[in-house]
């Protein structure tokens, strides 16, 4: 059953799929575009010793921009690789008389032709002539940069083959070893092995035995000696020893010293008002020396003034 | 011991016989695709309105998940690969993975979610309301009628839709680049044209077609050939559904492999 709006869903399905397919067709037509499908193409000829790593559609850099690409690879007359590499037109002035061409094999990546032109002013390079290749390997460039290493490493496994090898020294020293725990093992002890007879082996016990007496000897000697140094010790450190007298003496002389500092202060000043008052008493008879001195005059001014004084005559029988 | 070593054979037996049926029918149906015969008016009509449910009518929806899951898919890549110096091969990436993989894959999976269920469902009813058996009797071709255009409308709707999810995230990446990478419009589209190859929309078309042939096609097929009562129409959605899933990983996994062989 055919819906109502059937033909607005023809008209949308239409426009969809005829917009869509413009869409993809002009993306399609743009890298077509950039990938130079309508542009002139130049081509010239490389040449090459081997044709190892290279492949039709490899890409040409200049600068690292992709300026062309490999369009066909055969063998010459010569056995050589004959790379036939396609740039286009607006690209070409970069490649010059001169020019170097270097295959590189990346350790990551793809190969390429890298283009690198000293001489931009040069002329350009002709179409007919063919021109070498070089190539560089990452792979061979860091092997080269491993020999040495590789060669020490080799050195080394060398060295250990000479040190291990039969009659070294090495294997002298483990025969040696050897021979010592074989000693060892045959022996009672050490000791008999490295006097070498069994004599030997009791006149050293029996020196140890006598360094052991005199050992003990003077052990005892130390302990005796530790004894009188412990009660020398609580003689003068103990509670009751010489030290401690000698600490409470000095701290009883220490309060009395100071009572007698507050003693002489007292003293002093003492001394001091004595003094004051000696000062005192000293003017105070100046004091008075000078009013007896006064009456004296006063009186003698009284006996002058007044008629008191009279005659008395004492007759002495 | 010998029971069980049955049980696993007769299961065997079971799982190819149902692939052989399966993929009998698919052979039956792909042959219909390339008859003229089969094109009448009404399958045109059918066509169209399957175009329509599946592409148009998703179309605003499926540009707003290709421009932010594309963005942020894209963005978050090309930041990853200049963290690890690997700026050259932007191109590449966006014409390897962008491109020929996730394109055709969100597509797929956004249009299994939405057409796939709704198409097995609606086969499973019609096999319940017993309308697949009155076609029969009327000596009408289910094949023709029902499946050629569905499967038509869906592979059509898987290409077109392919094709505007890689333009949307290329553009996307324009714009990423130009942010994280300071590259002009120019450079970008240097790097991404040299980048792709002709082949690659071939590639595209093709992978994008196989997908939405089986997305149309399995669905059609376990609805089809549901049982008679009403709880046969989930379990039926449910198996096709599964094999949904397993076809587009089938697929996506021999597309790498032919890539890469």
């Amino acid at each position: 059953m055919r819906p109502m709006n059937y033909r607005s869903i023809q008209y949308k399905v239409g426009l969809f799929i005829v917009l869509t397919l413009l869409t993809v067709a002009a993306a399609a037509l743009f890298v077509a575009y950039k990938k130079d499908l309508f542009a002139d193409l130049a081509r010239f000829h490389l040449e090459s010793d081997s044709g190892e790593g290279l492949t039709t559609g490899m890409p040409v850099l200049f600068s690292g921009f992709e300026i062309g690409k490999v369009a066909s690879l055969e063998l010459s007359e010569k056995g050589k690789v004959l790379i036939t590499v396609t740039v286009s037109q607006k690209h070409t002035r970069w490649i010059r008389e001169g020019s170097t061409f270097t295959l590189e094999k990346p350790l990551v990546g793809s190969p390429r032709i890298v283009v690198k032109t000293d001489d931009p002013a040069a002329p350009p390079l002709s179409e007919e002539k063919v021109v070498s290749i070089h190539t560089v390997d990452d792979i061979n460039e860091i092997i080269k940069k491993a020999q040495p290493l590789v060669e020490r490493v080799q050195s080394v496994a060398d060295n250990l083959d000479r040190m291990t090898a039969e009659g070294s020294e090495l294997q002298g020293i483990i025969a040696d070893t050897r021979r010592m725990t074989r000693m060892l093992s045959e022996k009672k002890s050490l000791l008999e092995m490295a006097t070498g007879d069994k004599r030997g082996q009791e006149t050293v016990m029996r020196t140890i035995e006598q360094a052991a007496n005199a050992a003990a000897g003077i052990n005892a000697t130390i302990a005796q000696v530790r004894s009188v140094i412990e009660r020398a010790d609580d003689a003068v450190l103990g509670d009751r020893g010489a030290l401690a007298t000698l600490n409470r003496i000095l701290i009883n002389l220490e309060e009395k010293m100071k009572r007698l500092d507050a003693l002489v202060d007292n003293l002093v000043t003492m001394s001091s008002d004595l003094q004051g008052s000696t000062q005192d008493i000293a003017i105070l008879r100046k004091e008075v020396d000078e009013t007896v001195s006064s009456v004296r005059i006063l009186i003698q001014d009284l006996r002058n003034s007044l008629p008191f004084e009279q005659k008395k005559e004492i007759q002495l029988p | 011991m010998n029971a069980w070593i049955e049980r696993l054979g007769g299961a065997a037996l079971d799982g190819w016989r149902e692939l052989s049926r399966l993929l009998g029918f698919a052979g039956t149906v792909i042959r219909r695709l390339f008859s003229p015969s089969t094109y009448r008016p009404l399958t045109i009509e059918i066509l169209t309105m399957q175009i329509y449910f599946t592409a148009v009518q998703l179309l605003g929806f499926f540009v707003l998940v290709s421009v932010i899951f594309g963005s942020l898919f894209i963005g978050m890549t090309l930041f990853v690969i200049k963290e690890i110096g690997l700026t050259s091969y932007i191109g590449n990436f966006i014409a390897g993975v962008v491109i020929l993989e996730m394109a055709p894959l969100a597509t797929v999976f956004l249009i299994a979610l939405r057409s796939g269920s709704a198409i097995n469902a609606e086969m499973a009813v019609m096999k319940v309301n017993r309308e697949l058996d009155a076609l029969e009797t009327f000596d009408i071709d289910i094949a023709n009628y029902l499946f050629i255009p569905r499967i038509i409308g869906v592979m059509t709707s898987v290409i077109l839709l392919s094709a505007l999810f890689a333009l949307i995230v290329t553009f996307s990446g324009l714009v990423f680049s130009a942010i994280i990478f300071d590259m002009g419009v120019n450079r970008y589209a240097d790097i991404i044209a040299k980048a792709i190859e002709y082949k690659d929309f071939l590639i595209l078309a093709v992978k994008s077609a196989a997908l939405g042939f089986f997305v149309a096609f399995i669905p059609l097929y376990y609805g089809s050939r549901a049982g008679y009562h009403l709880t046969a129409v989930p379990v039926s959605v449910l198996r096709g559904m599964v094999n949904v899933f397993i076809a587009i990983v089938v697929i996506e996994v021999l597309s790498l492999v032919a890539r890469f062989l």
